[in-house]
């Protein structure tokens, strides 16, 4: 379907409505007709004059660029006919010394951009309906972008492919390198190796969880700019596969190129953490926030597993992790009316305080977290502990702290002691990352041209070494 | 019964003309628009194969411009080698 440039605009010429009491409608219709045709020609002589001045503009352009030719010609004959093949030059020395000829050939960048737009198509976009003011509530925000961004980006797709040709020569660097230290010593660096196959498989699998997930509800948000990544099959293409890929489809997402936001490790330890916090917390009040782990699907209604929560709720004791280990998954941590309330459907809820604070502290946008049941987790009907907003943590502690029974109290402060460490932890991560993450933003200059240059540059210097594609290969 | 056609058919008939004539305007409109379209595409391919030919003179000119002048190319005097 062609892209309408102009529009004439009276559309239909007899539709207008014929005002009442009036003797000869056919008449009334004719005049009416004819008076939008006449706005019809109007609009129509308007567009046509556009598109002659068009026209007539880039005719111009070429004007100039011819007339400025035929002067160099007329200046190039002259020369020629001074040229005197008797006058004496320095010989061999100099050829070396001479520039050698280069043609500028220029890269047009930037040619479909909102600058480059012709005047009519601009008039029709601005006046068609704006968006949403979702910029104002960037001001809400926890990080730093535009809220308007969530909603509608132009400089996606571009800055996708930017981040992925960055991440791409940063990654060959980093091989270029190992490779130098692989051929000084050669048993750490197979260690090495070992060490990052095995990262990376892990990787793999909870991104796949993640991706389940729509971009906003990831529990774990490390990138300001949230990026999402589909399947990589980055790996196993070639370098000449990849640049290929590169030039011809720009916007294929890319998985890998991120160190993963390290879910598995903290969820590793918040799976012992949250065992300990299961005990701790017994709150009358309802739960406020209940944060679907994506990483285990299996965890499942256990109504035998939740009256024995139930049971160590009560008893306050830390007993539970003998049963966790075999097979649930980190018990729901917030509340005890929780599981009483819901043995009847059975508890696949499972809420963890540390990851939630993650999600909240470190990551992107303030919503902690999606009522939205993971796929696997159809059993229940959505419990009504999910639909109840869910408010920032600290504020929510505090509540629950006041609402807390004294026996509970003693246990919590070494618990939330715990918890302000992590706290403390994953906040000045996120400070460090984002310091190194503008630290990384040397001056790359904005434009296709200079970011493709970049990563051909890397790619043919690493290709002269040994480029090895087995480390890759293994990664997909 | 003639006497009440009349007039309405009179009306009627010209509802008809005018309607031929309005008809045989929008066609027009819309020649004319269709011929805009074609000749600005026609238009704009015969100045995209200019801008083609100038481009490629350009270069040819910029390539022999760099062999005539002195910066990029020795004149060596006839005779024998050093």
């Amino acid at each position: 379907m062609p892209l309408l440039k102009r529009n004439i605009q009276p559309r239909h010429l007899c539709h207008g409505a014929v005002p009442d009491g009036i003797g000869n409608e056919l008449e009334c219709v004719t005049n009416n007709t004819l008076s939008a045709i006449i706005r019809q020609l109007s609009s129509l002589s308007k567009h046509a004059e556009n598109v002659f001045g068009e026209l007539f503009n880039e005719a111009n352009t070429f004007y100039g660029r011819a007339n400025s030719l035929q002067d160099r010609i007329d200046r190039l004959a002259v020369k020629v006919t001074q040229l005197d093949s008797s006058v004496e030059e320095v010989s061999l020395q100099d050829i070396n010394l001479r520039k050698a000829f280069k043609s500028s050939t220029v890269q047009d960048q930037q040619v479909l951009s909102k600058d480059s737009t012709p005047s009519s198509v601009a008039e029709m976009h601005n006046s068609s309906d704006r968006p949403p003011p979702l910029g104002d509530l960037t001001a809400y925000r926890e990080d730093s972008t535009d809220a308007m961004k969530f909603y509608s980006d132009p400089s996606y797709f571009f800055d996708l492919w930017k981040e992925k040709m960055l991440q791409d020569t940063e990654d060959k660097r980093k091989e270029r390198r190992r490779q130098r230290e692989q051929k000084r010593c050669v048993e750490s660096s197979t260690l090495q190796r070992e060490v990052k196959k095995v990262r990376k498989a892990r990787n793999r699998r909870q991104e796949w969880n993640m991706m389940a997930f729509d971009k906003e509800l990831r529990p774990d948000h490390r990138h300001p700019q949230s990026l999402p990544r589909g399947a990589s099959s980055e790996g196993s293409l070639s370098p000449d596969g990849r640049l290929l890929s590169v030039f011809l489809c720009l916007s294929r997402p890319d998985l890998l190129g991120y160190p993963v936001p390290p879910v598995p490790s903290q969820a590793a330890c918040n799976h012992a953490q949250s065992r300990d916090h299961v005990s701790g917390n017994a709150h009358p009040s309802p739960p406020v926030e209940h944060e679907y782990h994506s990483i285990d699907y299996k965890r499942v209604t256990y109504a035998a597993a939740t009256e024995l929560l139930a049971a160590d709720r009560m008893n306050g004791s830390t007993h539970p992790p003998a049963d966790y280990n075999s097979s649930l998954p980190p018990p729901p941590a917030l509340g005890s009316p929780i599981p009483s309330a819901q043995t009847a459907f059975g508890y696949p809820l499972v809420a963890l305080p540390p990851t939630s604070h993650n999600g909240v502290l470190h990551g992107g946008p303030g919503y902690p977290l999606p009522p939205v049941p993971p796929p696997g987790l159809h059993m229940f009907p959505p419990p009504p502990g999910p639909p109840p907003p869910p408010l920032p943590p600290p504020v929510h502690r505090a509540g629950h702290g006041g609402g807390g029974g004294a026996e509970t109290k003693p246990v919590r402060d070494g618990r939330s002691d715990l918890l302000s460490a992590i706290r403390m932890g994953i906040q000045l991560k996120k400070v460090q990352e984002q310091q190194e993450q503008q630290s990384k933003r040397q001056p790359v200059g904005n434009d296709v041209a200079t970011i493709l240059s970049r990563r051909i540059a890397v790619e043919y210097s690493d290709s002269d070494d040994d480029s090895d594609l087995d480390e890759n290969e293994w990664s997909d | 019964m003639a006497g009440q056609e009349d007039p309405v058919q009179r009306e009627i008939h010209q509802d008809w003309a005018n309607r031929e004539y309005i008809e045989v305007i929008t066609s027009s409109i819309k020649k004319i628009a269709d011929f805009l379209n074609s000749f600005d595409m026609s238009c704009r391919s015969r100045l995209a194969t200019l801008n083609e030919k100038l481009t490629a003179l350009e270069r040819r000119i910029e390539y022999i411009e760099a062999r005539v002048s002195k910066l990029h190319t020795y004149i060596s005097h006839i005779g024998s080698a050093a």
